[in-house]
């Protein structure tokens, strides 16, 4: 299988106001799956087409195993990209789709046939090779489309947006078979998508890009609780930001002083953390706040709340969310290991 | 619109479409037709017989006709269908304005055209030869085979292409096999509407031609002004058939539902 090495790309669309990629670098280990995440227009489904061969990169490199692929065309480079509508050949059944590749390399017919039947059994589709792709359900089309991709066995599998045209139900179990698949062929991944969630499930590391270039790579669970700057935080839904000081272990700031966890960075900076991390009552780390609005979201309660010039919010169960009224005073505890902070902000 | 109202109405447009035709038909089978009688007194196939003896300059013209019109049709596709899919696909600079100027040669009347364009045929050579009728055939042929193609490839998804380049597929290899088989139904209409412009073109194989370039147009306005019926007749029909048989192969594209056969239903 394939390592794919991204050094510091970077690519201007003609008249767009800021570049579609900016500086970016990634590294994607042999048989790793990356989920590269990110909000619509970051440049990520730019960064699979550079990386495809569809598009050239005003600077930088792309590197299949540490050789650069850059003077190659797509159809020689060992990456096979699935574009997000799954681009199905109309014209073409389910078999001659799946086996387009094999016939473009000019396979034998006995090949193909015996591996796009083990490509469609693979994604569960074996009966449905003479059908029309006008005949299939969103999630078939999703299906035949991978393995029109897998039968090349490519030294790289680039995945844009694989489940973004699916309902709810059939994205769990697409999520599953794809994660499965992976595993299973061991093709290195890359796979595109705007969703937390999603990134958090497929993707061995997730990386996320923010602005045409990588603000933070790493578990799901890291990027989540430890941002590494404020965008990255603000992304994953982070809205508490409380400015102040760090000296051994303990944050100075307008809400008091607050226990750190070990190894949090020293001198000025931003402490945040996560809303749903905040528990009422009191304990190490309590406040005293002035609740200022409460906001029902289904399984929990947004709420916003005041103290000392600043506002923060919290998420929480209804059963704890019952007590607070806007203008009723309130104890919250910032739990120590949730406390993250982010030096020289 | 009921169904009863709308087949009457459809019975009445194809009438008003057959009828004028029929007495060209009835006159290549006729012997002595003549007012008031409302059939030929006696029918005959010896205009036809005639029209295909050793001598007669029909079959000729037939097949100089059918010629001149594929070569004519194809060289519109060639010419035609990058610039269809230039048109459909891309913005640029400029495009409502060759949108425009292809307009041109449909506006003008096309004596205009040929005289302009005799002049510089005169000078390269190009007059009095087929080669010079076929070139002069792109100017009616090819804005249609450009306005067909333009509207299929603005329906027509170019990111399959991507697609099939990551794949595997060589530029060539994408050529052949995913954009022509999707434009397929849109280049048999625009080469068919090209083949029947060609077919009946009058004006501009006169003008370039010089007479020495003959088709059936030529000879059918020829006999029609000389009077002979029966021969007028016989080309009336021979220039017909390409027309019905084309417009029964193209009708389910155009009507999408069959609309020539299936109107009146």
């Amino acid at each position: 299988m394939t390592r794919l090495t991204l050094d510091n790309l970077d690519l201007h669309h003609a008249g767009a106001a800021r570049p579609a990629l900016s500086n970016l670098s990634l590294d994607v280990a042999d048989g790793e799956m990356v989920a590269l995440l990110g909000p619509s227009g970051c440049g990520k489904t730019t960064a699979l087409r550079v990386i495809a061969g569809l598009i050239a990169p005003d600077a930088g490199a792309v590197r299949f195993d540490g050789r650069s692929v850059l003077h190659l065309p797509p159809e020689r480079r060992e990456a096979v990209l699935v574009f997000q509508s799954g681009q199905l050949f109309a014209h073409m059944d389910v078999a001659a789709n799946v086996g387009f590749g094999l016939r473009m390399q000019r396979r034998p017919r006995r090949e193909i046939a015996d591996r796009v039947a083990e490509a469609l059994a693979q994604v569960q589709l074996d009966d449905l090779g003479h059908r029309k792709p006008h005949e299939l359900s969103g999630g078939q089309r999703q299906r035949v489309a991978l393995a029109r991709a897998l039968v090349l066995k490519p030294g790289l599998l680039l995945l844009d947006e694989p489940l973004s045209s699916l309902d709810a139900h059939l994205r769990t179990e697409m999520r599953a078979l794809i994660r499965r698949l992976q595993r299973e062929t061991g093709i290195t991944t890359l796979v595109v998508t705007h969703d937390q969630e999603e990134a958090a499930v497929l993707g061995d590391r997730v990386a996320l890009m923010l602005g045409g270039r990588i603000h933070q790579i790493g578990a799901g669970a890291a990027l989540w609780n430890r941002p590494a700057d404020l965008d990255v935080a603000r992304f994953f839904g982070g809205c508490n930001f409380i400015p102040g000081t760090s000296t051994g272990g303990v944050f100075d700031c307008a809400l008091g002083r607050l226990a750190l966890p070990d190894g949090a960075p020293e001198g000025q900076g931003c402490l945040t953390l996560r809303p749903e991390a905040i528990e009422p009552g009191p304990g190490e780390n309590a406040v005293v706040m002035r609740v200022t609005e409460t906001r029902f979201e289904g399984l929990l309660t947004r709420i916003g709340a005041e103290a000392g010039g600043l506002r923060l919010e919290a998420l929480m169960r209804a059963g704890a969310a019952r007590s607070a009224r806007p203008g009723a005073e309130t104890l919250w505890r910032l739990p120590r290991e949730a406390l993250w902070v982010l030096p020289g902000v | 619109m009921n169904g009863r109202l709308r087949a009457a109405l459809g019975l009445a447009l194809i009438a008003a479409l057959v009828a004028p035709l029929v007495p060209l038909g009835l006159w290549s089978v006729a012997r002595g037709w003549f007012y008031p009688q409302i059939l030929p007194a006696t029918w005959t196939l010896e205009p036809w017989a005639r029209a295909f003896a050793p001598r007669s300059d029909i079959p000729g013209a037939l097949m100089t006709t059918t010629l001149i019109a594929l070569a004519a049709s194809a060289l519109a596709l060639a010419l035609g269908i990058p610039a269809g899919r230039a048109l459909g696909l891309y913005r640029f600079r400029g495009k409502a304005l060759v949108e425009l100027a292809l307009l041109a040669p449909v506006i003008v009347p096309g004596i205009a055209v040929g005289l302009g364009i005799h002049g510089v045929f005169l000078r390269l050579g190009l007059t009095n030869s087929a080669l010079g009728v076929v070139l002069v055939h792109l100017v009616p042929t090819l804005p249609y085979v450009i306005f067909v193609m333009s509207g299929v490839f603005s329906n027509y998804d170019a990111e399959a292409e991507a697609q099939a380049r990551s794949l595997g597929a060589r530029p060539l290899q994408v050529l052949w096999h995913v954009m022509l088989p999707a434009i397929a139904p849109g280049v048999m209409v625009a080469g068919l509407f090209a083949f029947l412009v060609s077919w009946s073109q009058y004006i501009l194989t006169l003008t370039i031609g010089g007479g020495r370039v003959v088709t059936l147009p030529l000879l059918l306005y020829a006999q029609a002004g000389a009077g002979r019926n029966d021969q007028a007749g016989v080309l009336a029909m021979l220039s017909l058939a390409p027309g019905l048989v084309i417009l029964a192969l193209v009708a389910r594209q155009i009507g999408g539902r069959g609309m020539a056969f299936g109107g009146t239903r």
